[in-house]
């Protein structure tokens, strides 16, 4: 999954490139953005332009590595542009901002860039069997996953299964930290 | 930026999942020699912190995003005509936020920490000058009733303490005085039903009891007013520099602080601005300046959430100079302000914060812009 994409290749005007770049820093970016600004409505805005100034320095770029600095670096200064402009505006007592060290931006990159693997294994499951690990992980009980999705008690009880026996193949060691603790209730 | 731990994110996910080869384990051993990465690398697998991004990472819709995106993304493949603009728009930008870090980087914040003088933000109490000479102190919430010589405040359900006179057969004007320090706020309801707040450093000239035929006070500093409805007998405020507001029922904020402009601003109803030289009728949402020493009154729209941020409890400055910004944070937080750098009087902020915010927060939060520096020592703030 890291590298699909070798150096000196990336076709900047083809849609499938745009979009597996886009699909695999989508998220990670957005949550780093948010360790920020901890304002979710505006994070997207940010990640987009990142994508968009990629794309608009793309001749700058051949390596996925290089991309990959890039786009952190974009959205980190996109959201100190954004606390800058805001100045020192504060509506909500309590409301925080944070000036994060380039130290501590790469850390939170790694830890989002770990996450992404994480998650993208999690989202591979089929639709219906990844809403139920999903509501599973939230501590969500069996009665309330099957009224929310709309499904009876005994397709959550084999969609768990299902879905145990999967991620058991894809995390193998991973299950014991996310996972074991629920499905053995 | 330029070392994001490259690689590293496929080591630690494959020690998560129990996949990770004899020559990987070598390499992840070594990285994590440096403790600050044993630090992180705990902290990464923690199973909280993982469960909870992952939820978040489920609530992003990334393929909404990215028809989103694709939509823009085309447009721009389209019109590559001014790239060189977006180019310079985006360089621009970035250099500018690397310039200021690295100023913020080079900046250190001193407090002095010797003889620390703890600085609160403004407490309801005032004094009031009876018209006897007698002096009253009116401290915050201690009382729910006060007595004084000739009359007492009545707190009501809603915090404003309402005057009272104990004398029903008044003939002529006698007058008391409320003002509040620095550092203190009053709200006081008049004889008459008006409520009026008194923001720190002003005063009020009221009669005991509204003889005759109009309802005369004498204002100084911010004052908000809520004047009660008597058409048969007009309410009027004069400030210090003869200027006077004429009223029936109304709220309006006034605003006539020694050096500084007089501003009245209308909220609600109508209110007429008078000096000897002209007369202005002010509509809701106006505001008639005064400009010190002269005698044309202007008048302009304003945003009158903004003006009287104050008496919600709010301070707001919109693109507003250093040197205003400190007077009305001074007299609020009872602080004397020095500029040692003059140079930065006249920058402009804008701020909206809650006015009973910690002092050092306020400052910290100036100081953030990486424009000024604050010192404070005992009670004063240095700014450089």
């Amino acid at each position: 999954m890291q590298e699909n994409l070798t150096d000196g290749q990336i076709d900047w005007n083809d849609r499938a490139t745009m979009q597996y770049l886009f699909r695999r820093f989508y998220l990670p970016l957005r949550s780093f953005a948010y360790q920020h600004v901890k304002d979710d409505s505006i994070t997207d805005d940010f990640v987009q332009n990142a994508f968009l100034n990629l794309w608009e320095r793309r001749m700058n770029f051949n390596a996925v590595l290089a991309v990959k600095s890039f786009l952190y670096l974009n959205v980190r200064n996109a959201c100190l542009n954004y606390l800058k402009r805001e100045q020192v505006r504060v509506c909500h007592e309590g409301h925080v901002i944070r000036m994060l060290t380039e130290e501590d931006c790469a850390d939170i990159a790694l830890e989002e860039e770990v996450n992404r693997l994480v998650y993208d294994a999690v989202a591979a499951l089929p639709e219906q069997s990844r809403r139920v690990v999903l509501l599973t992980m939230e501590g969500v009980p069996n009665p309330e996953i099957a009224e929310r999705l709309n499904i009876s008690m005994n397709t959550v009880k084999t969609l768990k299964m299902r879905a145990y026996r999967m991620l058991r193949e894809r995390l193998k060691g991973i299950q014991w930290i996310l996972l074991l603790p629920f499905f053995m209730k | 930026m330029e070392n994001l731990h490259d690689g590293i994110e496929i080591l630690i996910y494959r020690f998560l999942t129990g996949e990770l080869a004899p020559d990987e384990q070598v390499r992840l051993n070594e990285w994590l020699l440096d403790p600050k990465h044993k630090e992180l690398f705990e902290r990464i697998c923690n199973k909280e912190r993982l469960l909870e991004s992952t939820l978040r990472y489920d609530q992003y819709n990334r393929e909404a995003a990215w028809r989103h995106f694709e939509s823009k993304w085309l447009y721009r493949r389209r019109s590559m005509l001014f790239w060189w603009v977006r180019v310079a728009s985006f360089v621009l930008p970035l250099c500018l936020a690397v310039y200021f870090w690295m100023r913020e980087e080079r900046k250190e914040v001193v407090f002095v920490e010797d003889e620390k003088v703890e600085i609160t933000p403004a407490v309801s109490g005032a004094r009031m000058l009876l018209s006897s000479g007698e002096i009253v102190y009116l401290e915050s919430d201690t009382n729910d009733m006060i007595f004084f010589d000739g009359g007492r405040l009545v707190r009501e359900d809603s915090g404003v303490m309402a005057y009272a006179t104990d004398s029903l057969d008044d003939t002529e004007l006698k007058y008391n005085q409320v003002f509040t320090p620095r550092g203190c706020e009053y709200k006081i309801r008049l004889s008459d039903g008006t409520v009026v707040w008194l923001n720190a450093e002003s005063s009020l000239r009221f009669p005991r009891m509204f003889v005759g035929k109009e309802r005369k006070v004498y204002a100084e500093g911010e004052l908000y007013f809520e004047v009660s409805f008597d058409e048969s007998k007009p309410f009027i405020v004069e400030t210090k520099d003869n200027l006077s507001v004429k009223v029936l029922g109304t709220e309006f904020n006034l605003r006539s602080y020694d050096g500084e402009f007089t501003a009245t601003t209308l909220i609600r109803g109508k209110v007429r601005v008078e000096n000897m030289e002209n007369q202005i009728v002010l509509s809701p949402g106006q505001q008639a300046i005064r400009v010190n020493g002269c005698d044309e009154i202007q008048v302009k729209e304003v945003d009158v959430n903004h003006v009287v941020a104050w008496h919600r409890g709010y301070f707001f400055f919109e693109n507003t100079c250093l040197e205003e910004i400190m007077a009305e944070i001074g007299r609020w937080y009872d602080v004397q302000v020095f500029f040692e750098n003059t140079a930065v009087r006249n920058k402009r902020f804008s701020i909206e914060m809650r006015r009973h915010a910690c002092f050092e927060d306020v400052l910290a939060l100036i100081e953030r812009t990486g424009v000024v520096r604050m010192r404070i020592q005992q009670d004063s703030v240095f700014v450089k």
